[in-house]
């Protein structure tokens, strides 16, 4: 740390992940026509924040996770992960990827692929079979964990993705569509892993198509469409920036159903618009709990 | 190396169907092996020749599968597991080293399945020779009419050898020749005498002395033209038992295991499986026919066809010597490069 002349504290570490002018392009069909993805991305992330990366499909979310995760390599620009390029093998030991598909060898066990994951990440072997088992019993895989991926439903392939990311305890989470195909269970595993990471002080990025998913979880949303940022901010400030477009969700507890429309009589008598209410997710949750307390023996 | 890794390779390569096909291929070679010799064949050529078949059905069948298993391990990454390979802190050359080190333990493991079918057929241990060494022969050795043949060799002295082998080839103008073959060294004369009807093989102790001896072909009765074909002179010592054919070729096919899972993984990085195998196929065969003579010599597993051959004659093969290993680790150090440069170029756009 360094005192600047305005008596404000300069951090001198190095930013999580550093983005300038980050372009990709793919080359596609018959005559490799070049296509551009990204079009100068620039973003950076202190360590220990959770950014939340939304836009609409084919916007290059995916894309930008791959770079970052030294998947691929960017055709301009340039991106750093903790200073270090991304296929720096100590990037790449600081980074924990959970992508959008689930490409491991599927005839293996969950064990067996955080075997050979732990093994190529250089833990030892006693170390690597004890974080195996700890994470494996943390996303509720304990049972399957013998079982072939190939016979894994996408629920629990998306929570074996989660397991996999964290199995070396990295620095930087990159999350790509971690909630797609999650059923109650693995929402619930995915908020309590995410809740540990912070308090942990990883840094995340997740990705989702649905603004929903991620307000709530990240600080700070940077929207890209189109392989441009659009805007970044918190979801408030992004929303507020619609106006009068903006809608917004109350989370009420404690009250009867009955009692919601004196709620909503308020809302308008206040100018605004109250489109409805509708049981939050979190009730399903709690349903499926219920259920589970009655089936355990 | 990631033994890990490695042990993933072999559990690809040996994949299900390999190692049940390969398991089928070792029972039905031994359910149908022959027992002893037949009027026409002596028991011991017939031992040879049912070892070196059960060999060759495992050189035809299996190994090209499991070499096709390979080309496709990289093109598997490629496609369905890039996030799983191209993500982990370890380097190309780690990742291509354990894939190679588990394919070769694959083709070790079909060498072994291959060994134990081959003397399950085979259970009779008997005495054999063992090719120790070979002379080539002057070019042109045709005996035409009744003029003999002379030639001069330098002949090593007498170490390992116990005797020598000439072959012959036969263009009948009759039903047969009688051809004696004699070698003078050092003041002493030994001969041999065969009557020629197709290909024939004359053998003679080792002659005792050190420096050159004289070589003499010549007909005692019959006609036609008696000629020695492209093989070399043999030298033969008395091997310890039958059993070292099969490991003697278990070491050349092991040799081979590794230069075609390094040149298997170095292809199938850079094309399809269906091409690198079939470029591999091609480049083979026209090493096969390829002049001049040392561009056989450094084919990759060259000294294999020989192995198998020595073998269905009832000879103990030449173990695998300092040039075949040089060769191989040459082959084998190539295609790792080639398939670490072929990692290499999918982390760039497509």
């Amino acid at each position: 740390m360094a005192d600047s002349s305005d008596n404000t504290r300069v951090s001198t570490e190095p930013l999580a992940v550093e983005v300038h002018g980050l372009r990709q392009s793919y080359e596609r069909g018959l005559f490799r026509r070049s296509i551009e993805v990204l079009h100068g991305i620039d973003l950076a992330l202190r360590a220990g924040e959770f950014v939340g990366l939304v836009g609409p499909n084919g916007s290059g979310k995916s894309t930008l996770m791959r770079v970052l995760a030294a998947v691929d390599e960017p055709s301009a620009g340039s991106a750093r992960v903790f200073g270090r390029a991304p296929d720096h093998a100590q990037a790449r030991r600081a980074t924990g990827f959970c992508p959008e598909d689930s490409p491991f060898p599927r005839e293996l066990s969950a064990a067996q692929v955080l075997d050979v994951l732990g093994s190529l990440y250089g833990l030892a072997r006693a170390q690597r079979r004890e974080r195996a088992a700890e994470l494996l019993d943390l996303v509720g895989l304990s049972a399957s964990a013998k079982r072939p991926l190939a016979s894994y439903s996408r629920g629990m392939l998306r929570r074996f993705g989660l397991a996999q990311a964290l199995l070396h305890q990295p620095k930087l989470l990159l999350l790509d569509e971690p909630t797609a195909g999650l059923d109650a269970l693995g929402f619930e595993v995915f908020e309590r892993l995410l809740e540990s990471e912070r308090a942990r002080g990883t840094t995340a990025i997740v990705s989702s198509h649905l603004l929903s998913d991620l307000q709530r979880r990240c600080e700070r949303l940077v929207v890209l469409v189109e392989g441009r940022i659009e805007a970044q901010g918190t979801a408030l400030e992004l929303v507020g920036d619609l106006g009068e477009r903006a809608r917004f969700e109350l989370s009420v507890s404690g009250l009867a159903p009955r009692e919601l429309e004196l709620v909503q009589r308020e809302i308008e008598r206040l100018g605004g618009q109250s489109h409805g209410v509708q049981p939050a997710q979190f009730n399903l949750f709690e349903l499926y709990r219920r259920g589970r307390a009655r089936a355990a023996p | 190396m990631s033994l890990t890794f490695a042990l993933l390779a072999v559990r690809r390569t040996l994949a299900r169907g390999v190692w049940l096909g390969a398991a089928t291929l070792a029972v039905l070679v031994v359910a149908t092996q022959r027992r002893g010799g037949t009027l026409l064949e002596s028991a011991l050529d017939a031992e040879a020749t049912t070892r070196v078949g059960a060999w060759t059905a495992f050189a035809l069948s299996v190994w090209p599968w499991l070499a096709w298993r390979a080309a496709s391990l990289i093109p598997m990454w490629r496609e369905s597991e890039l996030e799983f390979v191209a993500g982990v802190p370890a380097s190309r050359a780690r990742l291509v080293l354990s894939s190679w080190f588990g394919v070769w333990l694959a083709m070790c493991a079909s060498v072994l399945l291959a060994a134990g079918a081959a003397e399950a057929t085979a259970p009779r241990s008997s005495e054999v020779l063992a090719r120790v060494g070979e002379i080539a022969l002057p070019h042109n050795i045709v005996l035409g009419g009744a003029e003999p043949v002379v030639w001069r060799s330098e002949l090593p002295e007498r170490a390992a050898a116990e005797r020598l082998r000439l072959h012959l080839e036969f263009v009948p103008l009759s039903n047969y020749a009688d051809v004696e073959w004699s070698v003078a060294r050092a003041g002493r004369t030994t001969r041999a005498l065969v009557r020629v009807s197709s290909h024939s093989e004359l053998e003679l102790p080792f002659p005792d002395g050190s420096g050159e001896a004289e070589f003499r072909l010549s007909r005692a009765a019959g006609e036609g033209l008696v000629m020695c074909g492209a093989r070399p002179l043999e030298l033969l010592a008395r091997g310890k038992s039958s059993r070292w054919c099969s490991i003697v070729l278990a070491a050349h096919a092991a040799l081979a295991g590794a230069v075609c899972g390094a040149l298997a993984l170095g292809l199938g990085a850079w094309m399809r499986a269906s091409l690198a195998f079939g470029l591999a196929a091609a480049a083979q065969v026209a090493l096969a026919f390829a002049e001049p003579e040392w561009a056989r010599q450094i084919a990759p597993w060259s000294a294999l066809p020989a192995a198998f051959e020595a073998c269905g004659r009832g000879l103990v093969p030449q173990a695998p010597g300092l040039a075949e290993c040089a060769a191989s680790f040459a082959w084998t150090a190539a295609g790792l490069a080639l398939a670490s440069a072929g990692i290499r170029r999918w982390r760039r756009p497509a």
